[in-house]
């Protein structure tokens, strides 16, 4: 998955963009604090998330999330409402910060095109093998293991309340590809909880 | 049978996974008191940015008055020019006029030297200025 798509745009019809309408009558009254305050209001939590998501590290998501906003504030004046929802804005100014970061710590992950990321699923590594940890941390330990592309669709959509949509919008990709990521995703943790002879759901939930 | 018995466990293994990663996948509570950091970030932004543009604004300052001082001096030694060039012109010419005057008009030779020199000293000077502000004569 390529994490830094062109910026898909949310026509003017579009749920994000009727979510958003009450921030962009602010901004087209010329009043930006207040629009600013409802974004934060609304988007501050799932900013952190995509930033957790992404990053995968508490202290950096932070610094990331108030970073993104305080670009957002700085770059309030120059937002085009015809090109975006504010929120579609906001994820994709998200996602290029943890990028850049993610580049920073390691360049393999600053982007990854779909054929990529499902080489990397195949040749997935096993995870280090889990004796006596509980079926929680083993779990989770497997979906760290993930690609980043697959992990990040995931997490996002338990985060998100298990709404595609949302994660679709938050990573700027269409809905499909997040189903798949996530089919993909699951199709992995289930043949390595199978590797590992914990196939009996009753076993390992 | 077979076919119906693995499609029901795969059904039962996705949705025991899907459980047990809403279990393990809980969204992260936003850490404690981020709005207030964010807004102290953006204060120091912004006092930042003043400092910027404090500073961009001294050195515009700075700039025009070395300008306005250049332009002082300036005027100052052209107006120097001027009165030195004025009165040098006027004597010069006031030599060259007074004998054919005083022989012309049977003038007191005393004083048409002086009166002719500070007539062209004072005409001279005044046009000069008269340009310098950007008045034309004759033109």
């Amino acid at each position: 998955m390529d994490l830094n798509p062109p910026p898909s745009l949310s026509p003017p019809d579009s749920e994000a963009a009727r979510r958003d309408a009450d921030i962009v009558a602010r901004l087209e009254q010329g009043d930006g604090a207040a629009a600013f305050e409802r974004l934060v209001v609304r988007y501050e939590g799932k900013v952190h998330r995509l930033c957790m998501a992404l990053l995968r590290d508490e202290a950096q998501a932070r610094d990331a999330a108030q970073d993104v906003f305080l670009r957002v504030w700085r770059a309030l004046g120059t937002y085009d409402r015809r090109s975006a929802a504010p929120s579609t804005w906001l994820y994709a100014i998200a996602r290029n910060r943890c990028l850049s970061l993610l580049a920073r710590r390691d360049p393999d992950h600053a982007s990854l095109s779909v054929p990529e990321v499902w080489a990397e699923a195949e040749a997935l590594a096993a995870p280090p093998d889990i004796v006596g940890e509980g079926p929680a941390a083993l779990l989770a330990r497997l979906v760290d293991a993930l690609p980043v592309a697959h992990r990040s669709c995931l997490t996002l959509f338990y985060y998100e309340d298990r709404s595609v949509a949302e994660v679709a919008q938050m990573l700027g990709l269409p809905d499909g590809t997040v189903k798949t990521h996530l089919h993909r995703a699951r199709k992995l943790l289930l043949a390595e909880f199978q590797r590992r002879g914990l196939d009996e759901p009753g076993l390992w939930l | 049978m077979d076919k119906t018995n693995s499609d029901s466990a795969d059904a039962r293994a996705l949705q025991a996974l899907d459980s047990a990663l809403g279990r393990v996948l809980t969204p992260p509570p936003l850490p404690d008191g981020f709005r207030q950091q964010l807004m102290a970030a953006m204060l120091q932004d912004a006092a930042a940015e003043l400092a910027t543009r404090q500073a961009a604004l001294e050195a515009e300052h700075a700039r025009l008055l070395a300008g306005l001082k250049a332009d002082h001096v300036r005027l100052r030694r052209d107006t120097l020019a001027i009165v030195v060039g004025s009165a040098f012109a006027a004597g010069a010419a006031s030599m060259l006029l007074a004998p054919w005057l005083v022989e012309a008009w049977t003038l007191d030779t005393v004083w048409v030297g002086p009166v002719l020199a500070s007539v062209l000293g004072l005409g001279l000077a005044g046009w000069a200025g008269l340009r310098r502000f950007g008045v034309r004569i004759g033109s």
